[in-house]
Formats: C-alpha cells, structure tokens, sequence
C-alpha cells in the first residue's frame, strides 16, 4: 500500500475511534422522565410501633435482674412493617410495605420509594399503617397537588407532630 | 468456551491483519492496548491535575467552576476538561479491547491467570473513577448519579443508615461532596495505581508508552475531538428536581439506566455475576499446563541471558550455590513460568555442537522438550527428507497453519516458540544437511509468548546473544511470522525461498 494511502487509512482509523467516543459519550440519549412527567418520593425514615405492647415488671421480676438490667417496662423488639397506600385522584392505589431492617427487625424503617407522575393537578391521598393491626391505618394525609414537569414531590413525616408532609 | 474463542480469535486476527496494511506491524494499535491505556491514563491525569487547579471542591462553587472552564477559559481549561473525558473513555474502549483479545488469543489461563485476575478489580477502579468524576460537576447528571448510586448502596443489607436522604432538598452537605472529591481526585487514583502495579507484576520488560507516532496519533486525535465538541455540562443540580433527558456517558454509566429499569438488587446481581463470570473465566477449564523450565546448574554459567530473555520474569540470577567458580546461577520461579521454551533459546550451552556423543543439556530447559530433544528431531526430520532443496521449517506452535506446507515436501519440526531455537541449532540444521532453515511464528509485534519472534530477528541480527556462528550462510535462513491468516503467505515464502536456494552457487548444500 502506498505511503499516502496508508496516511488516509491511518487518518480514517483515528477518525472512527474518536467518533465511537463521540457518540457512546452522550448518545443514545437516556429519558428518566417523559416530558410530561413529574416524580414523588415517599422518602422519610420512621419508627414503627413494636409488634408486641410493652408489660410493666413487677417488683418481684425488677428484684430478680441484674441492678443495671431493671427496667420497669418489659418490651419485645421486633417493629411493625410499614405499609404505605398512595391514590392519586382517587383512582390508582399502591401499596408497599417496608420491613423494619436489622437481625430482629427493630430498627427505623427507611421508606424509600419513587414513582413518576403525569404533570398536572391531582388529589394525592398518602395512608400509612405503622402498627400491626390488619386494617385501617394510623396515619393519612390527603391534598391537592400541582405537579409540574420535572418537578419532584417528596412526601415525608413530620415526627414532632406526627403527621405526613408533602413538599 | 473454546469455540467463542477461536471465533473471536479468527475475528480478531482478520481486523488486526488490515490494521497491520495500514499501520504496519510495529504501529498497530491492537499490539499495543495495554499501553495506550497507561497512555490515556497519563492524558487524564496532566489534564485532571490542570482542571483542579480551577475546580472549587464544594457544592455551592463547584458547577460554576466547571462552567468557568468550559465557557471562559474554553482555549485550554475547557480543552482539559474536554481531554479529561474523552481519555478516560478512550481507555475504557482499550481496556476492553485489550480484554477481549488476550481472551480469543487465550492468555488469560494457566500461569497467566493472576493478569487476568487483577485486571477485573482494576476494570471496577477505572469505572468508579469515572463515576466519581461526573458525580464532580454537580449538574442534572451528577444528580442523578449520585442519587441512583446511593440507591445502589442502600440496596446492600446490613449497611446501617441510608445513603440517598443525603440527596433530598435540606438534607445535603458538603461533607459527603467532599468525600467524593477525595475518593476521585486521591483514593481512586492510589488504589489504580496499586491495582495496575499488580497487574503487570508477573511479566517483564513492559511497554508502558506505546511507540511515539501512536502516541501523537492519539493525542493530536482526541485534542481535535475535544476542540470540535467540548464537553459540556447539564443543567445545575436541583434537588427539587427530577431529570429529565440525560446524555448519559455510556463508558461508565450504563449501570445507571439497568438500575431503573431492573432495581438495585437485579443491578447488583447482574454486575456481581459478571465480575464474578470474569474472576473464575481463567477456570472454565483450566488451561492444561506442560512441565515448567528447569536449571541444570552443571551446565549454567550463570550469564543471565535467559534472565532477561524470560518475558514473564520467572529466571532470576542468584549467587552461585553448587561451590563453582561462576558468580551466578539462574533460579526458576515455577508459578511464573509459561513453558514456552524461550530460556533454552537463550541458553549458550543449548548449542547442539557442544556435545558430539551422549546427552546434550542445556543449563535450563523444559524436561519433555530440552536442547537434546531439539538436536536429536532435527536430525530425525532431515534424515526423512529427499530431493535437492532439502528445507527444515521451524514452526512456533501458536500461530500459522503449517499444513499448507505439506505439499512442497518440506520438514516442520514444531516448537513451543519461536524464541526457543538457539540460533546454533540453525547451524547446526545447515551443517547437517540442510539447505535452508525457516523459522515461522507469530505476527511480528504479536508473539504468543510475547517475545519469541522478536529475539529471534535480534539474534540472527547478532544484535542479542546467544549469536548465529561467525561462518554461518544468513542467506540460508528465512524468518516468516504472520497469523493463521497469513498461512498461505508462508507456502509462498518457502517456495520463494527454495528457489532462491536452488539459484545459489554451489546447490545443493547436502
């Protein structure tokens, strides 16, 4: 192959490795949210309620412990799962549950959870079951929303006045 | 296993052959990926080292310090950062070229393993680097990023706390920004370093610059990259935001959209999987490995040759232990060694002259295939020929087809290697009928032991010991390297070649 050739070919080579760099650098583009899309967050960590209510020792029991172990109240460790309905305009529901981490399940949960939304005004309704009863639930927030394109809804707790916030 | 590789390997043979039209053997750049990667490795941290001078290491100053570059002092700071990007991608594109092609060529089993091995963890430093350099700008993208990772990490059990609240409007600081910017700017870096100096710890003699017309090639390339389309930024990380559409650096970040689409645990399993597919790869099988080199110190005078001709560093010289007046000995590392044969070409007591009658030792030789062995197959192979141009082909094992010779009438003594021929033995094949040798293996530039043929050019050159004889015809001795590819090449050459022999004055030599 002649010098020039092989100085052209040489050239085009250099040419195709740049522009695989070029394309794989930025394209193909990768849409996270459609335009007309916004996002909420359920994201907030919280205590739930034991599974099993505290008993009170007797005398007796307190006497019978190591001085440093006498509590007066009796608790088992284990927390409820944490069950979290969204509605959105009253029509779609989901539901999660998020099991309280650890070896014997009694740390605060982290709910974490994300769901893309269309843009617009909706009525959010949040219900969250944080104790073991198998219906109802303990705490619930309900409000109109906008949500505009992009924007991220994040739904949390407010733990000095226990209650659901959106924000 | 092996049929993907020898697919791959036919693949990869046929693209390298044009690069080679195109490069030439010296300059082709799949002979030297290994080394362009250090090289990228060297663009990305002059330019990263230029691009943190003006870099504001926390959140509040750190995507308007990155807008700075682009935009104001685009001509060079911009030029850095643009550099700095397209490098590290260049060096993923290498790396995983230079991962394919050691496994179609099957150099990733037996002794070679650890390479291979080590190279998986450093393929992750590499990643999280470029991870953590995004994560840097802190733009819709770095958002993204960092939240997505923290999700990956809150995935892992037993890990207390949960990462991604850091991300949530309110909630962020400059401590874990800070910890980023530590781990990409030092940490990372330190433990590439480490990494890498691990990974070519079991070979020797290596190439850490590619040849200089390479080297400018790529850079001059990437520079009119960079002035042709800077990098640039999203939009400015806004946590009460979610992103949108994002040019994701398909390099480093693919995981991110698995993430999406799968969850973080499928995420880890399926990246788990395969890191660990690729740890146990040299395994599946195992290569079967030949008995190693061994050290016959009655016949080493310890002159250290095959200590700098071993291309995996097994041979080292030690003080002589047998009481003999030589200050040197040469000592075997057994798990280094690849039986390729090299150190006998090496030895100057492999010279099959040395012992007319009896057993001929070499000072270091493979037990199942030693100088003796050599000699003795050598005379057994010209016995067998008959006619006038009576040619002794010396055939390295891992490279051409040497069926298409069957034709022509010749003799093919196959060897392990090129680079295990001491170039007495081409003497010797002369000397004792015949009327030329051939020695035919590897590409140039490509040898499977990675030496082999280059040692041979440098002896028959007498510009590397042991040399031919002072009285020896050259003009008898070809060389021919080339690929599977290349096979019907070599029928030519030889024929060539014996035609040349048959036009000489005084044929035939026998």
């Amino acid at each position: 192959m002649p010098d020039f050739m092989r100085w052209i070919f040489q050239g085009i080579c250099y040419a195709l490795f740049c522009l695989t760099i070029l394309v794989y650098s930025t394209h193909p583009a990768y849409t996270y949210l459609s335009p007309g899309q916004g996002e909420m967050k359920l994201a907030f960590k919280h205590a739930s309620q034991r599974k099993e209510a505290c008993t009170k020792r007797t005398q007796e029991q307190l006497l019978a412990l190591p001085p440093n172990m006498r509590r007066t109240q009796e608790c088992s460790r284990e927390r409820a799962d944490v069950l979290v309905e969204i509605t959105l305009d009253d029509q779609h529901t989901i539901q999660q549950s998020f099991k309280p981490p650890g070896l014997h399940r009694d740390g605060t949960v982290f709910i974490y959870s994300k769901l893309p939304l269309p843009a617009g005004e909706h009525q959010l309704t949040i219900k969250m079951r944080d104790s073991v009863r198998s219906e109802g639930f303990d705490f619930s927030k309900s409000a109109p929303v906008t949500i505009h394109p992009g924007q991220l809804l994040v739904v949390g707790f407010d733990d000095i006045h226990k209650e659901l916030t959106f924000h | 296993m092996k049929i993907i590789r020898h697919a791959g390997n036919w693949a990869v043979l046929a693209i390298e052959q044009v690069f080679n039209k195109i490069f030439g053997n010296p300059l082709n750049p799949f002979y030297h990926l290994g080394s362009l990667t250090f090289y990228f490795f060297w663009i990305v941290l002059v330019s990263g080292i230029y691009v943190f001078i003006f870099f504001e290491t926390n959140l509040a100053g750190a995507y308007a310090s990155v807008e700075y570059m682009t935009v104001q002092q685009w001509w060079l700071a911009g030029l850095m950062r643009s550099l700095h990007r397209y490098a590290s991608d260049a060096a993923i594109i290498t790396i995983f070229l230079h991962m394919f092609r050691e496994f179609c060529r099957d150099r990733y089993r037996g002794v070679r393993w650890f390479s291979w091995f080590t190279g998986v963890p450093t393929l992750w430093i590499v990643v999280m680097l470029g991870i953590s350099g995004y994560w840097l700008v802190w733009d819709m993208l770095a958002q993204y990023v960092a939240i997505t990772t923290a999700e990956l990490i809150d995935w892992i059990p037993m890990l207390p706390g949960s990462m991604v609240f850091n991300f949530l409007e309110g909630n962020i600081t400059d401590r874990f920004f800070t910890l980023m910017a530590f781990l990409h700017l030092l940490g990372l870096p330190v433990g590439l370093v480490f990494l890498l100096w691990t990974h070519v710890s079991r070979i020797s003699q290596i190439d850490f610059y590619p040849p200089r017309p390479l080297a400018w090639g790529s850079l001059v390339a990437l520079t009119i990259l960079s002035l042709l389309k800077p990098a640039i930024s999203h939009s400015p990380a806004q946590l009460n935001q979610s992103p949108t559409v994002l040019h994701l650096d398909w390099f480093y970040l693919n995981i991110y959209p698995l993430v999406d689409l799968v969850g973080p645990g499928w995420a880890w399993g399926i990246a788990s999987g395969t890191t660990l597919l690729l740890l146990i790869l040299p395994w599946l099988p195992p290569r079967g490995e030949k008995p190693r080199a061994e050290v016959n110190l009655e016949h080493c005078s310890g002159c250290g040759q095959c200590a700098q001709d071993c291309p995996y560093g097994a041979i080292t010289m030690q003080r002589r232990s047998d009481g003999r007046t030589f200050e040197f000995e040469s000592r075997m590392e057994d798990s280094l060694c690849t039986s390729c044969g090299i150190c006998t070409g090496s030895c100057a007591s492999s010279n099959p002259f040395r012992v007319s009658k009896g057993v001929l030792k070499s000072g270091i030789e493979m037990p199942w295939y030693g100088a003796e062995e050599l000699r003795t197959r050598t005379r057994e192979k010209l016995s067998a020929l008959s006619g006038a141009a009576r040619i002794i082909v010396y055939g390295c094992e891992n490279g051409l087809d040497f069926r298409v010779l069957d034709t022509l009438g010749v003799a093919i003594l196959m060897v392990p290697c090129s680079g295990m021929l001491p170039p007495s033995l081409l003497d010797f094949a002369l000397k004792k009928g015949a009327a030329g040798v051939v020695v035919a293996g590897c590409r140039e530039g490509d040898c499977f032991h990675r030496f082999g043929n280059r040692w041979v050019n440098a002896r028959l050159r007498g510009e590397r010991k042991p040399h031919l004889f002072a009285g020896t015809e050259r003009e008898r001795i070809t060389v021919f390297w080339g690929g599977k590819a290349e096979s019907h090449e070599l029928l030519e050459r030889v024929r060539s070649f014996r035609d040349e022999l048959e036009k000489r004055e005084g044929f035939p030599h026998a």
